[in-house]
């Protein structure tokens, strides 16, 4: 009993750790830097939506005991499949070369050697884990470690702001130097953030790797339904220590290592330090998580054999495609692109391809064929067509936002 | 010959007269054992009047969700049919399709049964 | 391989590529393409004052910590490196915007003298952080007076594109 109980506390403690990545990190920071608090509402928007779509991939891998793409594939034909492919492909790749950056970026704050170095040593580190480690360790490790990032809501209670200021910024619709379209930018890149479509297929895809049969659907939705909103309260912690230090001192973030300064100003070196761990884990477990996905979703379309449960000789393409991945991630790098630039589109452009990987997960959960009798029932489909318009709206609203304010200007 | 030669076809009826475009292939497992299943045999083509885009899956079931999507996609295949493997005519040759002048077509015979797609 | 791949997913391939190719060169020219009067340059102008005031207050930040003993020397000097970053990126983003009339001509002349002037204290900070522990105040001051030759550019910039009253 208590065994079962740790089990649970795991899932849930690494689906906090796990839920924060560059993405998340730089995206409130910026917008706490900018706006205060006053977009907190699409982070609250982002994490129920998360919870809605990977709690119907987490149940369609536990109750057929595949993955998700394997079904989209098989039910929606390879046309229709193939477009969710390109879109979550494209996406994934393109937030694995920010993830790989974020940790570079992230050792560079404890080395002070420049982030271009870190960058091969880093991919390099991925593929030994990947290749050599159990899929529940790294899993674990990753997650527990992240949950370092705590260490910006401590920072939060330490700096002592005025609460009652910082909860008229939550209820504000803009900020007073920016214009609407920025504010209105953000929201999107915000949400792209919040519900990144890699997250998804990664839950499903551990489910299988894990085994998850129908007796661990409650343990999955504990998971999602605890660890993902607990999640979503450090990005916004994220963005609160942001808004308390560094939108009054004029900074607007730029760099990863802006986040440390509201950290050293409440709680010193130690409190630094923590939260550099908390970076490092974070984007290395999300790293991990999105060359996985690659992997994934290529098998997963192509019908390879796939996962970590098998050992690399026996899924070799799957390996392949993760490799292949991590040396496009340090390619790109290699080119002396700002990391935090290219967080900062990969979060847009996962908005913009959020309905093509999100619809055929609801379409598949609604199927009694491979559902039976856990098929979706009418608050999760209500819930499935609301974000269905959001996803939408986002999707459709990116691109012209982009162009408008320059990308955030 | 295989399904990708059929799949996304026109259709015409023994007059010549188009009646849509090959969405799927229906098959059944009752040929001789081969390994452990039994074989697959072609039982017929699914054929839309309006679109070939894809059914995506939705012609299997009675499934209404998610709305708006699975009322579009019935929308867009209302009056799709099944015919009978017995009931084609005529299938795209090997050289079909190089000409232009000779798009590759499925022809059915005089009198063919438009059976429900649905299962 | 790519026999059995339908038709129509090849085209959607191909249609997918030319809406990336499309939006990716909408992105690249648009900034370019808007910025062709002299108000919209000077609006560049002002965005670019931004993060050199930005990056100066950021260095302030990391100095007041270090001295403090709050921020660890390496993440301090990593923080002030990426400030050093974007200071000279303001600098090169100003030196290399064009303006046709006099008025905006000054305020660029200007803008280009505080954003010049806040690299050097911001890479004063890193020879501080590097060398001996020393009472602040010198490299603080330096940053101050930066930031205010930035705020006295900027108030310049927005008075001659009309955004505030002269």
């Amino acid at each position: 009993m208590s065994r079962r109980l740790l089990v649970v506390a795991l899932g849930v403690l690494t689906a906090i750790g796990g839920f924060v990545d560059a993405g998340d990190l730089v995206t409130n920071a910026v917008v706490g830097s900018r706006f205060g608090l006053s977009l907190v509402w699409v982070v609250a928007v982002g994490v129920v939506g998360i919870c809605v779509f990977a709690h119907m991939s987490g149940k369609v891998a536990a109750v057929s005991g595949r993955a998700t793409f394997e079904i989209i594939r098989e039910r929606l034909g390879p046309t229709a499949a193939g477009l969710n492919l390109l879109a979550s492909l494209a996406v994934t790749v393109l937030t694995l070369v920010a993830e790989v950056g974020g940790i570079a970026l992230a050792l560079q704050l404890a080395s002070s050697v420049d982030h271009r170095l870190w960058v091969p040593v880093a991919a390099l580190a991925l593929w030994l884990v990947l290749w050599r480690v159990k899929f529940s360790v790294m899993e674990n490790a990753a997650g527990l470690l992240g949950l370092a990032l705590v260490g910006f809501a401590v920072a939060v209670f330490l700096l002592g702001p005025d609460w009652a200021e910082l909860g008229a910024q939550v209820a504000q619709r803009s900020a007073a130097t920016e214009t609407g379209a920025t504010y209105w930018y953000f929201a999107v890149a915000l949400f792209g953030a919040a519900m990144t479509p890699y997250e998804v297929f990664f839950f499903s895809s551990g489910g299988v790797e894990e085994g998850w049969g129908t007796k661990d659907l409650a343990t999955s939705r504990l998971n999602v339904l605890v660890g993902f909103p607990l999640g979503g309260l450090l990005s916004v912690a994220i963005a609160a220590s942001a808004a308390v230090v560094l939108l009054p001192a004029g900074i607007a973030v730029d760099s990863m290592a802006q986040l440390t300064l509201p950290v050293a100003q409440a709680g010193g070196t130690l409190l630094v330090a923590v939260v550099i761990v908390g970076l490092v884990a974070a984007t290395s477990g999300a790293a991990i998580e999105t060359t996985l996905s690659t992997g994934y979703t290529l098998a997963q379309y192509l019908g390879w054999s796939w996962g970590k449960f098998r050992r690399p000789a026996e899924a070799p393409r799957f390996h392949l495609a993760m490799i292949v991945a991590l040396v496009v991630a340090v390619g790109v790098l290699m080119t002396n692109v700002d990391p935090i630039a290219v967080t900062e589109y990969s979060v847009v452009f996962s908005a913009v391809a959020l309905p093509l990987t999100y619809v055929p997960i609801l379409v598949v959960a609604n199927d009694p064929e491979y559902m039976g009798e856990h098929v979706n029932g009418r608050v999760m489909n209500f819930l499935g067509t609301v974000y269905l318009v959001i996803l939408v709206v986002a999707a459709v609203a990116a691109i012209p936002l982009m162009i408008v304010t320059e990308a955030g200007g | 010959m295989i399904a990708s030669d059929l799949l996304d076809v026109r259709v015409l009826d023994a007059g010549g007269t188009p009646v849509g475009w090959v969405v799927d292939l229906r098959f059944v497992l009752d040929g001789p054992p081969d390994g452990r299943l039994a074989g697959a045999r072609l039982h017929g083509l699914v054929v839309s009047p309006r679109t070939r885009s894809s059914f995506l899956g939705y012609e299997r079931s009675r499934v209404r969700h998610p709305w708006p999507i699975a009322p579009l996609v019935r929308r867009r295949h209302r009056g799709t049919f099944l015919a009978h493997w017995e009931d084609v005519a005529r299938v795209p040759d090997r050289d079909d399709g190089t000409d232009p002048e000779r798009e590759p077509v499925v022809v059915l015979q005089v009198g063919y049964t438009r059976y429900t797609a649905g299962l | 391989m790519t026999r059995d791949l339908p038709r129509r997913l090849r085209r959607a391939c191909a249609a997918v590529a030319a809406a990336c190719v499309t939006a990716g060169a909408l992105v690249a020219c648009g900034p370019a393409a808007v910025r062709a009067d002299d108000v919209n340059a000077l609006r560049s102008v002002s965005d670019h004052l931004d993060a050199s005031a930005s990056a100066v207050a950021t260095a302030r930040l990391a100095v007041r910590a270090r001295a403090t003993g709050r921020l660890p020397s390496v993440t301090a000097d990593a923080t002030v490196a990426e400030a050093a970053e974007t200071a000279t990126g303001a600098v090169h983003g100003i030196g290399t915007l064009t303006v046709a009339g006099q008025d905006a001509a000054g305020a660029r002349e200007k803008a280009l003298d505080a954003a010049s002037g806040a690299v050097g204290p911001i890479a004063a900070v890193r020879t501080w952080l590097g060398g001996s522990p020393s009472a602040p105040d010198d490299v603080l001051r330096a940053l101050d007076d930066a930031a205010t030759a930035l705020d006295d550019a900027d108030r310049m910039v927005r008075r001659t594109t009309g955004e505030v009253a002269p």
